[in-house]
């Protein structure tokens, strides 16, 4: 960034960009490390996992039904047989490819619809963001669940069901960025040389608006993967013989007492990304925006 | 106030309606009909079941007559699976045991919530303000199904202190309440805490230590109240929040409330019964929104409604 600053001769100066202070106070915060490491090991495990896992997730062996956790099936087995700690590796993929993918959804959706009334402003900011806001209010699991009965429990409707209803908060903070923005030189500049509103919006409002929507994206993804784990549970997410953390513990829930294994296992390990994920997004936040850290 | 009041209630009506309209229509568009079994049944009996439940009619028309029935009789008609039930008693059934155990985990994170959230304030950076909020992060991230299974192996199995499922004693509520509130008392304690940081550096707050007034009152009269607003606001997504996470809490613990009769009738494709869950809890909703809306302007005088 001060690249004008000619360095003196041997005595190397660093440059105090804003980029490189965010990355050392991140570095600093031991938690929000820990949590970048975790994901990236569970995101190489989903990818890895036909590699990884030591059984196929619809492995079936009656006979060694119910066995609980040892050497041979770290997890335990399932009323099929099936080695739990496979599935769990296997669920993996379903889990972080919807988190991940609807999270993109919810990001295309609310920056679109953030930025279209920040920029717009007037009776449309006014309409669309009161929109927004109704939607926000309703019981929208109660939807969801609806389209999922409607349309049937496929993939799609997960991402875009999970989607449609995820977008409200990432609008709010987009509009309120581009808000800020508006007003600058270098927006009144692009004008001048005959920019349309689309590129303005785009080319030079939302590169600059990146941060704290990266930040709110990054907390977004585990609210979403608890949305699906949630809609699995009850049935109405993915399918069998498919699965996921979600759809595991669902499986587990009959045999709470006698068989704990069946549902701990996979939540244990669901916990674990979102308490990554949570770290992860709570760490970027606090060292892009230092003073947020006294706001929630 | 009265104004006020009678203003912010007569808004409700159109959501209500709004509601009421989109629960109809919605439902009318499911693909498959209640009565589609894989059993072929005779066309002529077919006719007569739907003239029954008045399938027949036009769709304006059945729109109006459910229309009607509800508003006039609060008539939700008869469940199209459990023969010779009505949905307004099955609602009756199951809604008290909702509201029993939504209000009591709506009230152990109000108090939880606001308590931790005020100690992590007062002690900032301190060792109690990292262990709550800490505590906190947990709280969100856990799904509710690792939550229940927790804590009914710790208390039921282990400590045979709590009953595993079921309904009928005081005991049964505790552990679906306590799943229930776990993570709104993360979120209250988080925005209390935040509340509380932004007015403890307001002028005011300057003005009145340089008054002399003690500590305590300070907090207690001028910075809570400004402090809560944040948090009551919380109160209508946290209700709702509730209410969802019901669904998944009644079926671990076998708590034979609404949220269970719900995923049971998406199930079954019972629209009626689908139709009155979705109306009885979007019509708490409102009610819930209205009295934050109350308590907000009892709050701050400066929130006037438009």
């Amino acid at each position: 960034m001060s690249d004008n600053v000619k360095p003196s001769e041997n005595t190397p100066v660093k440059g105090n960009s804003l980029m490189r202070d965010a990355i050392r106070r991140l570095g600093k915060n031991k938690l929000a490390v820990a949590g970048g490491i975790a994901i990236v090991f569970f995101i190489l495990v989903a990818l890895l996992a036909p590699w990884i896992a030591p059984y196929r997730y619809d492995a079936i062996d009656l006979p060694n039904q119910y066995l609980s956790p040892s050497w041979h099936h770290p997890f335990g087995t399932d009323s099929l047989g099936r080695d739990m700690f496979s599935r769990v590796i296997w669920g993996s993929r379903v889990s972080l490819a919807i988190g991940f993918v609807t999270a993109a959804v919810a990001l295309a959706i609310g920056v679109t619809w953030g930025a279209v009334a920040g920029f717009a402003g007037g009776k449309l900011d006014q309409a669309m963001m009161r929109f927004a806001d109704v939607l926000y209010g309703l019981p929208f699991m109660f939807f969801v669940i609806l389209l999922m009965v409607i349309f049937g429990r496929s993939f799609y409707m997960l991402f875009i069901g999970i989607g449609a209803v995820s977008w409200m908060t990432l609008a709010r903070i987009t509009r309120g960025q581009i808000m800020s923005l508006k007003n600058n030189e270098y927006v009144e500049a692009a004008r001048s040389l005959g920019a349309s509103p689309f590129r303005i919006v785009f080319r030079h409002l939302l590169p600059n608006a990146l941060g704290p929507i990266i930040v709110y994206v990054t907390l977004t993804i585990p609210g979403i993967m608890l949305d699906e784990a949630f809609l699995s549970f009850l049935g109405l997410g993915v399918q069998a013989p498919m699965t996921s953390w979600g759809l595991l513990a669902s499986d587990g829930k009959n045999a709470i007492t006698s068989y704990p294994w069946l549902i701990l296992f996979p939540a244990l390990t669901l916990s674990v990304v979102l308490f990554s994920l949570n770290f992860l997004g709570e760490g970027l936040r606090d060292a892009l925006d230092p003073s947020s850290r006294n706001r929630s | 106030m009265l104004k006020f009041l009678a203003a912010r209630f007569l808004s409700t009506i159109p959501t209500v309606f709004i509601i009421m309209t989109m629960i109809f229509f919605v439902i009318r568009a499911v693909p498959g009909g209640p009565f589609d079994t894989e059993k072929k049944i005779p066309d002529a009996l077919k006719q007569n079941i739907e003239r029954k439940y008045h399938l027949d009619e036009s769709l304006p028309r059945q729109y109006l007559r459910w229309l009607g029935d509800i508003t006039f009789r609060f008539d939700l008609g008869p469940s199209f699976h459990y023969r010779g039930w009505s949905v307004n008693d099955l609602i009756a059934q199951s809604l008290p045991v909702s509201l029993l155990v939504g209000t009591l985990a709506l009230l152990l994170a109000l108090v939880f919530g606001l308590v931790f959230g005020s100690v992590s304030a007062l002690r900032q950076n301190g060792f109690w303000d990292y262990l709550l909020m800490t505590f906190s992060v947990f709280g969100i991230s856990l799904p509710l199904f690792l939550i229940a299974p927790l804590l009914i192996l710790l208390f039921a199995r282990l400590l045979h202190l709590l009953p595993v499922g079921g309904w009928g004693g005081p005991l049964n509520l505790i552990i679906p309440a306590v799943t229930l509130a776990l993570p709104y008392t993360a979120y209250v304690a988080r925005l209390t805490k935040a509340g509380l940081l932004d007015q403890l550096r307001r002028d005011y707050v300057v003005t009145a230590r340089a008054k002399g007034l003690p500590e305590t009152t300070i907090l207690t009269r001028h910075v809570l109240r400004g402090s809560l607003i944040p948090v009551v606001s919380f109160l209508g997504p946290a209700y709702a929040g509730i209410v969802t996470g019901s669904m998944v809490v009644e079926q671990i613990c076998n708590v034979p409330g609404m949220g269970r009769d719900f995923v049971q009738a998406a199930f079954n494709r019972d629209y009626t019964l689908i139709a009155g869950v979705l109306l009885v809890y979007s019509l708490l909703l409102v009610a819930a929104n209205f009295l934050v809306d109350v308590l907000y302007a009892a709050l701050d005088p400066r929130i006037q409604y438009r």
